[in-house]
């Protein structure tokens, strides 16, 4: 960015600021000012032009302290822009681009983006077809994600939420994505939890905290999400598959709110603008599954919105719900009775993940969620106590069984073809009958299949050959007994202790 | 209502500012103890002279005092609405100085602005004009600027020779 006197003298425009209401401020003169032009005060901040009116323009600054009444201004014939490179990655930064760890400054970036742009056409954009992996059973068995999917996480406030994004972006990262993790006006102690999580799960190197706090200007929160997707951008057309979270759009909603009420737009449902569905609808649009010069990339976007008491026809839940392709709900009941992940699959929609299942797959989908409205139909017998008929006991002890596998901390993630496989343990009573404990035989498999390449490669092979969801039972029920056996003598652990 | 002769002496930011106050101090007065006419004699922006020609010019009669008030409070929203014509000089400029310019402005742009002055001594010379947004930079610094960036050569030769 050049200095005043540079575009004064380029352009010849100049306005003096007439009024400010932080975060926006009226301008006098700029003739020719355009909607969303950036422009430069005398002390050397930035504002971005929102309306023009016939004597006046309204700017939002992006600054916490307004400039002077009286001071100059002066177009720049430029837009909202953010540097971007592979040199970001690993560092919380602001929407900006700058650090916000002020230890090591960021090596200087060769590109910068605009940070609004018009979503791409339908011409460069593809079906989505592949499965994305987030290592949590529940949602990659009954409430699938595909890649370039835009997934709304939603839920009350401490159901969850962030437990699962965490968990998405571990087994993303381990899979090759770059992760992008947008923390829309949270606490500073909040970011850094978030960056010491990735830091011990040695992530960061493919990931890009972009980060600003509630004392944050007001418009450096609203363009908080706008910059993560325009870095999303970046890392697409470099030929990578990028997870990106919007962790969440309630808060920037508000924050809009605030602006547009500032700015005396009229107030509309709960005294939110009329433009906010437009908003956040310009940047879901931005994600999606593209075809790029080096090949088919996504952008999977899972943004992130805080319900009331569990209320989801809330005006930006039910908005951003009309935009996304389903929803994850964390249910606070669910939470209370201490499921984890609180994911209600009921209350729950995936639009498009569904189609990127292979068949096998679908069928146990099927199975799953046949099953689980069964057991939720003979929950409601379980008052008769006694009186319950054997085969009503029957499933309601194994559905209690299919509970306990969804259930899953913070620290696990299981890949996609050990769940199936641990599935069929289950489904065949395999694990019931030979485990005395089956959450800690289940932890155990998972650190065998990822600890020892054969184990791995034979279960891979298994799922990979099996046909139908029968096929796999008869080879698993074959295989199983021995397979539960012998898993002991893989553990890495007791092996490295008796070495 | 007819002002022109009093918003023609309105020459700069400065002397709209004085007489929008003078003419606060005039409306306060006409339903004081403190007779209006006293307070004309005080007033220094413009001559009471100015004032009651004005007033007998739109038939305004001394004792209406409504009247007064009406007339007072419009001419003070003209003045209100008077544009800036802003320019920065490289020199605090003389009366004579502001007289010519503002000449110069009123024939080429019409009545209905006062000049906006400030006095920048960087500029050196010549003057920068910003008009309802638009910005001209014909100041003596600029010129030499000009003349360094495109005969750098030459010049450094001249000064060596």
């Amino acid at each position: 960015m050049r200095d005043l006197d540079y575009y004064l003298n380029t352009i010849e425009e100049i306005g003096y600021v007439e009024k400010t209401t932080n975060p926006i401020v009226y301008v006098s003169g700029l003739p020719g000012a355009k909607p969303e032009e950036l422009v430069l005060f005398e002390d050397k901040s930035l504002g971005q032009v929102l309306s023009l009116k016939p004597d006046l323009a309204e700017i939002l600054i992006f600054s916490n302290y307004p400039p002077l009444l009286g001071a100059k201004v002066v177009r720049t014939n430029e837009f909202l822009k953010m540097p971007v490179g592979f040199e970001l990655l690993g560092n919380v930064i602001d929407p900006l681009g700058k650090s916000l760890e002020d230890i090591m400054p960021l090596k200087r970036q060769a590109s910068s983006l605009p940070i609004h742009i018009t979503p791409s056409g339908i011409l460069t954009r593809k079906t989505i077809t592949k499965q994305l992996e987030t290592g949590v059973s529940i949602v990659d068995l009954v409430l699938p994600l595909g890649q370039g999917q835009r997934e709304l996480i939603i839920g009350d406030r401490k159901t969850g939420k962030t437990n699962f994004l965490l968990q998405s972006v571990v087994t993303q990262i381990r899979q090759g994505s770059i992760c992008i993790y947008a923390a829309i006006g949270k606490k500073k102690v909040d970011i850094k939890s978030l960056k010491e999580f990735f830091l011990s799960n040695n992530l960061l190197k493919n990931l890009v905290i972009i980060a600003s706090g509630p004392e944050s200007p007001t418009g450096i929160i609203y363009i908080t999400p706008f910059s993560a997707m325009t870095l999303a951008e970046y890392f697409r057309d470099e030929g990578r598959n990028v997870l990106l979270i919007l962790d969440d759009l309630s808060t920037h909603a508000k924050f809009y709110r605030e602006i547009s009420l500032i700015g005396k737009r009229f107030p509309g449902r709960n005294s939110y603008p009329g433009d906010i569905f437009y908003t956040h609808a310009r940047l879901l649009e931005r994600a999606g599954n593209f075809v790029t010069p080096k090949g088919e990339r996504s952008i999977t976007c899972l943004p992130v919105v805080e319900t009331i008491q569990g209320d989801l026809s809330g005006y930006i839940e039910t908005n951003l719900m009309s935009m996304t392709d389903g929803h994850l709900y964390f249910d606070s009941d669910l939470f209370a009775k201490g499921r984890r992940p609180a994911i209600n699959p009921f209350l729950s929609v995936t639009r498009v993940g569904r189609q990127t299942q292979s068949s096998l797959k679908r069928e146990i989908n099927r199975e799953i969620l046949s099953f689980l409205t069964l057991f939720e139909k003979m929950q409601r017998f379980i008052h008769f106590g006694a009186e319950l008929s054997e085969t009503t006991k029957v499933t309601i002890s194994f559905g209690e069984g299919i509970t306990r596998f969804f259930e899953q901390g913070l620290s696990v993630t299981i890949p996609l073809n050990m769940q199936i496989f641990l599935f069929s343990l289950l489904w065949n009573n395999i694990m019931q009958k030979k485990s005395n404990n089956e959450l800690q035989d289940i932890e155990l498999i998972i650190k065998v299949y990822q600890t020892n390449p054969a184990i791995r490669k034979k279960i891979d092979s298994i799922i990979e050959k099996a046909e139908s969801f029968n096929g796999l039972l008869s080879v698993v029920s074959k295989l199983g007994d021995k397979f539960l056996e012998n898993i002991k003598k893989y553990d890495p652990s007791i092996n490295s202790g008796s070495e | 209502m007819i002002y022109s002769d009093i918003l023609r002496r309105v020459k700069t930011v400065h002397q709209a500012k004085e007489i929008s106050y003078e003419i606060d101090m005039l409306v306060a007065s006409l339903f004081k103890k403190e007779s209006f006419h006293e307070r004309l004699k005080t007033i220094r922006a413009l001559t009471s002279e100015d004032i009651i020609n004005a007033m007998l010019e739109n038939k305004i009669e001394i004792s209406n005092h409504q009247a007064i008030k009406n007339f007072l409070v419009e001419l003070r929203s003209k003045i209100h609405s008077l544009k800036p014509f802003k320019i920065y000089l490289g020199f605090q400029p003389l009366e004579t100085t502001i007289d010519k310019i503002f000449s110069w402005v009123s024939t080429n742009l019409g009545f209905g602005y006062v000049l906006d002055i400030e006095e920048d001594k960087t500029i050196i010379g010549g003057a920068m004009v910003a008009f309802e947004g638009r910005y001209k930079d014909h100041s003596l610094k600029k010129s030499i600027e000009r003349a360094f960036a495109n005969k750098k050569e030459e010049i450094v030769r001249v000064l060596n020779s």
